[in-house]
């Protein structure tokens, strides 16, 4: 590492500017109570709603026997999709030994562990019978994608949390010297958490490896995770699922999503948290880089999702497609394409358009689109079976969700969003002793 | 299912052809050379087998059980072949016919051997004769002239059949009595018996053709070797009158060990994809634990680990 080493007078004063700035936002949010006030305000709202539909079973959803999924199962791929990001920052980039990532990898992996836990909970908030969700585990058949989401979803949760939570060990200790004022209670968080650190050499060993490890093992099962919810898909017969690249069609565009998402989250600390100093300009440029790689990924498998079967055009994908391209989807298929894929990931190879005001409301677009897609990838397939509909009630024809299914689903937003809050009051949203070595601050003294 | 279509399709040909022919029913002239040719294959009993096999396969289609005027409903209708009219022509007629053909009826000329025209000819002869079968041989179709008074005289009593597997030549032998007047039990001749084979969906017939009992009220069929019966060969027999209207209804059943044994494999125990979870393919299960154990078991590792973090120095 050719980091210049600081002279211990200039380390001690380097640290406490960091530790300053970055742990500032812990003591001082204004807003903070009344944005929680907020979020409970759509948990009570979204709560009351699940208590609908747990009494009156999903008839007050508009799932019927055709599209028996619908758009919580979209929003299920989206949570998911969207946790990909933490294996793609901290992972991906850390392994490659990218070193501008440092200020970004805390709000990658916040993002991963909020959507990942809470795609495991929009699928209970999918089922007609939440009591019976044990039966996957007792009776779930290993040949079913069904289960192996299960599995992977979960464990996905515990490395995403572990990755969390190791780098804030030394960190904790940090917190536990520099703000011993804290309630009771959080600072007992601390306590649990900094295990005894003291900056010994030994010590950074051992936490190194440990997030070394992890960053490996969590590439296969961070692919795992995306994969097999597509396989959820790709391993039925139906005409616009039965694809064979859905697994790195999904995994593509799940990076878009996560990329999109980072870069709000980016803009919204820099700002809010005032960390201009440490998420900078250079930043955002790195981050509108890579969501054009990304995208430009996503656009090639989309090029090969559609166009491949739209050449051959077999009847019952034709079906699908002619309502994709010209059908009753089109507007929404097309908006999605192009204003929240094509349009924004062009504009982003222009460096005047790679400045975070600009880069915020392109990504707010290519999220949009990101969740678009996934509603467009599930529902319209299931509209045009093998087998005709006939003589079914008029509902089974159509799927437009009730205002319970947008409300259970606007629900996980905020619970995704209390989530971070809640860690990123608990904990700084930079990482401190990695910023304080970044800029050659003494090891010995980061405790 | 296949003859259906097959007769389907010639039947709505000829339909045609009939049509296009207008109702011809302008009497058959053969050429007299023609007329006059003799049969030049020797009789014998092979070959007048050989001949019935021959007859099944190519002409009972259209010109149904020989005596039973049971053929396809066609103008002109085809001849039954144990009929007057049929019988009445010369050998050498019958085979310039069967090679050339007329209207519905198809030209053999090309189709079989002129050998096996002959056969089937001196099949068609033997239909005129007395059938002297004995018990347990297969007997022919057509009642001889006598036993269908024999066979007349029974009407309105009550038969009853027995039925009797044959272990040394695996055959069936069904004998059918009947009361007399005076009391006495007496052998049923010149009664039609067909005999099946229970399978799951319905009987499967043994031969294809129903033989009559003979004078001792006995007929018999032998049963082909290679059937499938249950896991140990056995098969479920039965025999019954095949003119139940005619005749009075009466069956017997039999169990037989005489098919081959079938091979029972569930397979909803085998090791399939869409098989229930408890016979899910190895490779899956080891593959999906193995995979757990490494990912958990890595981050209990990291874990235990990182606890040591917590040790003092040393
Ligand atoms: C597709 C139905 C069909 C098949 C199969 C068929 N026939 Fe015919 N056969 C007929 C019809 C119809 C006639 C009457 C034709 C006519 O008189 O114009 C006929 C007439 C005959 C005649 C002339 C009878 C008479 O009274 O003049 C003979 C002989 C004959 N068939 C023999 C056979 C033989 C032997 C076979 C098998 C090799 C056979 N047929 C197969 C339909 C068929």
């Amino acid at each position: 590492m050719s980091v210049n080493k600081l002279s211990t007078e200039e380390s001690y004063k380097s640290l406490d500017k960091i530790e300053t700035d970055l742990l500032r936002p812990m003591t001082h949010h204004k807003g903070f109570e009344l944005w929680i006030l907020f979020l409970i305000l759509i948990f009570i709202v979204g709560g009351y709603a699940y208590f609908i539909q747990l009494r009156d079973g999903l008839g007050v959803t508009a799932m019927r026997d055709y599209s028996s999924w619908g758009m919580y199962i979209g929003n299920f791929v989206f949570f998911v999709a969207a946790s990909l990001i933490g294996m793609f920052i901290s992972s991906v980039l850390g392994l490659l030994k990218i070193k501008w990532i440092t200020p970004i990898t805390r709000i990658a992996e916040m993002i991963a562990l909020a959507f990942a836990m809470w795609a495991g909970i929009v699928i209970v908030i999918d089922m007609g019978r939440p009591d019976r969700l044990l039966n996957v585990f007792l009776h779930g058949r290993f040949q079913s994608p069904i289960l192996w989401d299960v599995t992977v979803v979960s464990t996905y949760v515990a490395i995403s949390l572990l990755l969390l939570l190791l780098p804030l060990i030394p960190d904790a200790a940090i917190i536990r010297r520099r703000l011993p004022n804290l309630p009771k209670w959080q600072m007992k968080i601390y306590d649990l958490l900094y295990l005894g650190w003291e900056a010994r050499p030994e010590q950074y060993r051992i936490i190194k490896k440990a997030m070394r490890i992890l960053a490996i093992l969590i590439i296969p099962v961070a692919l795992a995770i995306h994969t097999v919810t597509s396989w959820l898909f790709a391993a039925t017969l139906r005409a616009g699922w039965d694809s064979a690249i859905f697994g790195p069609y999904f995994v593509s565009g799940a990076f878009v999503a996560g990329v999109a998402a980072v870069i709000i989250a980016m803009y919204f600390f820099r700002y809010n948290y005032k960390l201009s100093d440490y998420i900078t300009d250079f930043h955002f440029n790195r981050m509108g880089q890579v969501l054009v790689l990304v995208s430009a990924i996503y656009i090639y498998f989309n090029l090969n999702e559609y166009f491949v079967p739209a050449y051959k055009m077999r009847t019952a994908e034709k079906l699908h497609l002619d309502e994709m391209f010209t059908g009753h989807w089109a507007i929404l298929y097309w908006f999605t394409q192009i204003a929240c894929l094509a349009i924004p990931s062009f504009l982003l190879i222009f460096k005047r358009m790679r400045r975070p005001f600009t880069m915020l409301w392109l990504s707010v677009l290519v999220l949009i689109g990101a969740w678009l897609k996934r509603f467009l990838i599930v529902v319209p397939v299931q509209q045009h079976p093998y087998l005709p509909i006939q003589n079914v009630p008029e509902s089974f024809h159509h799927y437009i969700p009730t205002g319970i299914e947008i409300t259970l689903t606007i629900l996980p937003f905020a619970g995704v969003l209390l989530i971070i809050t809640i860690i990123a009051k608990l904990f700084p949203v930079i990482s401190v002793w990695e910023i304080a070595h970044e800029k050659g601050v003494d090891e010995s003294i980061i405790k | 299912m296949k003859s259906n279509l097959k007769l389907f399709l010639a039947l709505s040909l000829l339909w045609s052809a009939t049509l296009v022919m207008g109702q011809a029913t302008v009497p058959w002239q053969v050429p007299a050379a023609k007329k006059s040719v003799k049969n030049p294959v020797a009789v014998s009993p092979a070959v007048i087998e050989k001949g019935k096999s021959l007859y099944i396969t190519h002409c009972k289609s259209c010109h149904g059980d020989p005596g039973k005027g049971n053929g396809l409903p066609l103008v002109p209708k085809p001849t039954d072949p144990a009929s007057d009219k049929y019988q009445g022509q010369t050998d050498g007629e019958m085979f310039f016919k069967i090679q050339t053909g007329r209207g519905a009826m198809p030209k053999f000329a090309e189709v079989i051997s002129d050998n096996d025209k002959w056969s089937i000819i001196h099949f068609v002869r033997s239909l005129k004769k007395k059938s002297s079968a004995g018990a347990g041989e297969i007997i022919l179709d057509t009642l001889p002239a006598d036993l269908s008074v024999a066979s007349a005289s029974l009407s309105g009593q009550p038969i009853t059949l027995k039925l009797k597997y044959r272990d040394s030549d695996t055959s069936l032998i069904a004998t059918l009595t009947i009361v007399n007047e005076e009391g006495e039990t007496v052998p049923a001749p010149g009664v039609p018996v067909a005999f099946f084979i229970r399978r799951y969906f319905g009987n499967l017939p043994i031969s294809e053709e129903v033989d009559h009992t003979n004078q001792e009220g006995r007929v018999g069929v032998s049963i082909p070797r290679n059937l499938p019966g249950d896991t140990s060969g056995m098969l479920h027999i039965f025999a019954r009158i095949a003119e139940p209207d005619k005749f009075g209804a009466a069956s017997d059943s039999i169990d037989a060990i005489c098919g081959k044994p079938s091979v029972m494999v569930n397979i909803t125990e085998e090791r399939t994809l869409w098989g229930r979870s408890r016979v899910a393919p190895l490779y899956i299960i080891i593959t999906f634990f193995g995979a757990l154990l490494i990912v958990w078991g890595t981050m209990g590792y990291v874990v235990m680990n990182v606890m040591k973090i917590a040790k003092k120095e040393a």
